[in-house]
């Protein structure tokens, strides 16, 4: 079962993320509600996929994407972004983001896109 | 609970406490008279929480109003407005805030959210269009920028042609080429696309539209380049097929990749002064958890005493039981100080909701009008909370509807043209206080009686009545001394549904007023749920609960000790003192066969004021008891006299009535 770490600051959007994915077969490892413990909780728990949320507080998407593939150059990271975040997924998918899904999102969107990684 | 049913109470809880955030910030965004950039990118912030939750949640009317606020906000992010218009933007927030408050009301009463802000949304999207119309464009985001591989070192020796389209959508499309692109750099030594600039302005249409062709010069085979491409998200169709090489195509390109103009995130904390607000390691726990809980701690304290107290166990008399019964009693004291203690929380999030009433009061009325807190972290019961802003509201609302002059008037008055409010709690025993006071105008008490007679509701002489009574008039039902009825008070509506609402709570109100300096409401209410010991006593087969601290002494009386007073009550004479005897069963006309002294007990009772014998059948014997209120259909048939406290359910179920021994006597 893949594992996976649900980062954004909205713990609703947590919880709707979660059950998509537990219910399609995925393991939610851990949680974290900004970039900064994203980064820790990446090392501590070593997720198979990400999902990352852009705005947040403390240390945004972006940056906590950046910095987790520096660690982890081969990190599964999936932005999760809302319209009109253009130049922000730009840079994320520049910088190494494995793929972005925009909200507001179905269960078998993200799904789909998480199913699809390698 | 179903997983829906929870993503729902998530949902309508921390977007409340958004929207509640969003308040206090454009109230201090308001008194400081400017939006500093951290303001506005938190404010920001949440706008598009609330928006992309309620997109979740197919909330589309309150989708669109976050949405169109969120880009309202977006554009002050890099561009300054005009004074005025941070005056009509902080309007446009506080009504949105408002009317979603208003839908999540209407999804909590389980209904639906189906309520028009069509009205609203345009107006803030006018007013947005205004805003950005006034300006050159918004700032583009940044140069065009092509991405070119760099160079690979060896040229490819194949090139392959692919057409991508994407899912439809599945949005950014353009984006997703993008990464497509950048996903087979390290494998191709040049790529081109068509459209050839991915990051134009309709590119994003173009592709969605056509979807778009890739070229790569690659020495990887085919697979290679295919699979890396099925990498990406949401794709629909890939046509992929080798292109004949010529020799001079192949090429080396070596183009730096432009930097983009990194893009502001103002992340930063909120405003100190919201620190009413600040995310501290607490967490949420549903309600009903917790009512469930104190009843079970409730119970389990009334059972641990008919367990220890067994008579039977108590005639065996054994060592270790009762070394082991006072261990469990001081453990279940330890749990339901604990319990009490989750429940209460401090009053200033109740307080602080009061200054968005101020200010809209302060607007509608022309007054101005501070409102002082103090003591906000006095706590009380959660349940007490969530019923105290009501009365308070409209408390407030009467104070600055009526009791706040102009400021012309105050002026002239020699006072301050500001209006002073101020809401205070403090810890007095077993009790809060709270007052809530204004230097306004203060009472009339002529027109006050004047107005009570009117109405019919004064029974007494109109020159027998007091300060006290003639100012509790404004809390009869009905009452209102305003000719004018204004649209938030004067109907006589509020302020008696205040004083009904604070009664419910155990509480009572006392209004004091200086005329031409103000006027103050004082509430004592009480802390719930006490657990106390009592003494069991019974008349007539009836069980009554009597507070074990104001018992001094219990016996059985001599005949010759009882007489009567000139007027007629019975009395008795113990140890050189005299006593006023009450029978119980008098009090609540109880049929019993111990009238005669002889044949039942005298209790002495000690109150802060006087000492009493009450005589009652027999003691049943210690009890700790959980004090639970009336209901509120009891206490209204006893309406003021004071006489019953509360009533508790005994061990064996039965219910039981506690005593006032204060009201008894009165």
């Amino acid at each position: 079962m893949k594992k996976v770490l649900i980062v954004d600051d909205a713990a609703f959007m947590r919880v709707s993320i979660k059950n998509m994915l537990t219910k399609n077969g995925y393991e939610v490892v851990g949680e974290a509600e900004n970039g900064k413990v994203a980064l820790q909780k990446y090392q501590d728990l070593g997720p198979d996929v990400v999902t990352m949320d852009i705005t947040m507080p403390e240390m945004d998407g972006l940056t906590s994407l950046k910095k987790i593939l520096e660690l982890d150059p081969g990190a599964n990271i999936v932005m999760i972004s809302a319209m009109g975040q253009e130049s922000m997924v730009r840079e994320a998918v520049l910088s190494g983001a494995k793929g972005f899904i925009v909200k507001p999102f179905k269960e078998d969107v993200i799904t789909a896109a998480l199913n699809n990684l390698p | 609970m179903s997983a829906n049913d929870s993503i729902l109470d998530i949902y309508l809880y921390e977007n409340g406490q958004l929207l509640d955030n969003l308040e206090s910030l454009l109230l201090v965004c308001e008194k400081s008279g400017t939006f500093t950039s951290e303001q506005i990118a938190d404010i920001f912030r949440i706008l598009h929480t609330i928006k992309g939750a309620s997109a979740m949640m197919n909330f589309d009317n309150i989708t669109g109003l976050s949405h169109a606020l969120e880009d309202l906000f977006g554009f002050l992010r890099e561009h300054k407005a005009r004074k005025q218009d941070y005056r009509k933007i902080s309007d446009f927030v506080f009504s949105s805030v408002d009317a979603i408050k208003a839908e999540f009301e209407k999804i909590q009463n389980t209904g639906l959210p189906d309520g028009d802000l069509s009205e609203m949304t345009d107006e803030v999207r006018a007013f947005y269009k205004v805003l950005t119309s006034s300006r050159n464009e918004p700032e583009s985001e940044e140069t065009q920028q092509t991405v070119q591989p760099e160079a690979s070192g060896a040229s490819g020796n194949h090139r392959y042609k692919a057409h991508i389209t994407f899912q439809k959508d599945s949005k950014m499309e353009n984006i997703r080429a993008l990464g497509i692109v950048k996903s087979l750099e390290k494998f191709c030594s040049r790529i081109e696309t068509v459209p050839s600039d991915l990051l134009g302005d309709h590119s994003d249409d173009e592709i969605t539209a056509n979807g778009f062709d890739l070229i790569m010069d690659s020495d990887q085979p085919a697979n290679v380049i295919t699979s890396k491409i099925k990498e990406a998200f949401f794709l629909k169709d890939c046509h992929f097929e080798e292109l004949p090489l010529k020799q001079d195509d192949v090429k080396v390109p070596k183009k730096e990749v432009k930097k983009t103009k990194k893009e502001k995130s103002d992340i930063s904390a909120i405003n100190a002064e919201v620190s009413h607000n600040v995310k501290q390691s607490y967490m949420s726990v549903n309600l009903s958890k917790l009512d469930a809980l104190m009843d079970i701690v409730g119970e389990i304290v009334i059972t641990e005493s008919t367990v220890t107290k067994n008579p039977e166990v108590m005639k065996l008399g054994l060592d270790s039981f009762d070394k082991a019964s006072r261990q469990l009693r001081k453990l279940t004291d330890e749990l339901q100080d604990i319990v009490m203690a989750i429940r209460m929380i401090p009053v200033s999030a109740t307080f602080h909701k009061m200054e968005r009433i101020v200010r809209d009061m302060s607007n509608r009325t022309g007054k101005k009008a501070e409102l002082i807190i103090i003591g906000e972290d006095t706590e009380l019961d959660k349940n007490v909370i969530d019923n105290l802003s009501d009365p308070l509201m409209h408390i407030i609302r009467n104070a600055m509807d009526h009791g706040l002059e102009t400021a012309e008037e105050r002026s002239a008055a020699g006072k301050d043209p500001k209006g002073k409010i101020t809401l205070e709690a403090h810890n007095a025993g077993s009790d809060v206080l709270i007052s809530i006071s204004d230097d306004g105008r203060g009472l009339n008490k002529q027109a006050l009686i004047e107005k009570g007679v009117k109405k019919g509701l004064l029974k007494k002489n109109p020159e027998d009545v007091t300060d006290k009574e003639a100012y509790s008039l404004i809390f009869a039902p009905g009452f209102s001394t305003k000719e004018k009825v204004t649209e938030y008070s004067g109907r006589g509506v509020g302020m008696d549904v205040a004083m009904r609402n604070i009664e419910k709570l155990g509480g009572a109100l006392v209004v004091d007023s200086t005329p031409g300096h103000g006027m103050s409401v004082q509430i004592r209410i009480p802390l719930t749920l006490a657990i106390i010991e009592g003494m069991q006593v019974s008349v007539g087969g009836h069980v009554f609960i009597v507070p074990l601290l104001s018992i001094k002494e219990s016996f059985k009386p001599k005949m010759r000790d009882i007489t009567k007073d000139p007027d007629g009550n019975e009395m008795i004479t113990m140890r050189g003192s005299c006593y006023p005897i009450l029978r119980l069963h008098q009090v609540f006309n109880i049929d019993t066969d111990v009238t005669s002294f002889e044949d039942g007990i005298l209790i002495i009772l000690e109150t802060q004021t006087l000492t009493y014998c009450l005589f009652v059948d027999e003691l049943i014997g210690e009890q700790q008891t959980v004090v639970k209120p009336l209901p509120v259909y009891i206490s209204r048939i006893l309406g003021s006299s004071k006489s019953i406290a509360g009533c508790t359910i005994l061990g064996d179920g039965s219910v039981s009535l506690i005593l006032d021994i204060n009201g008894l006597m009165s």
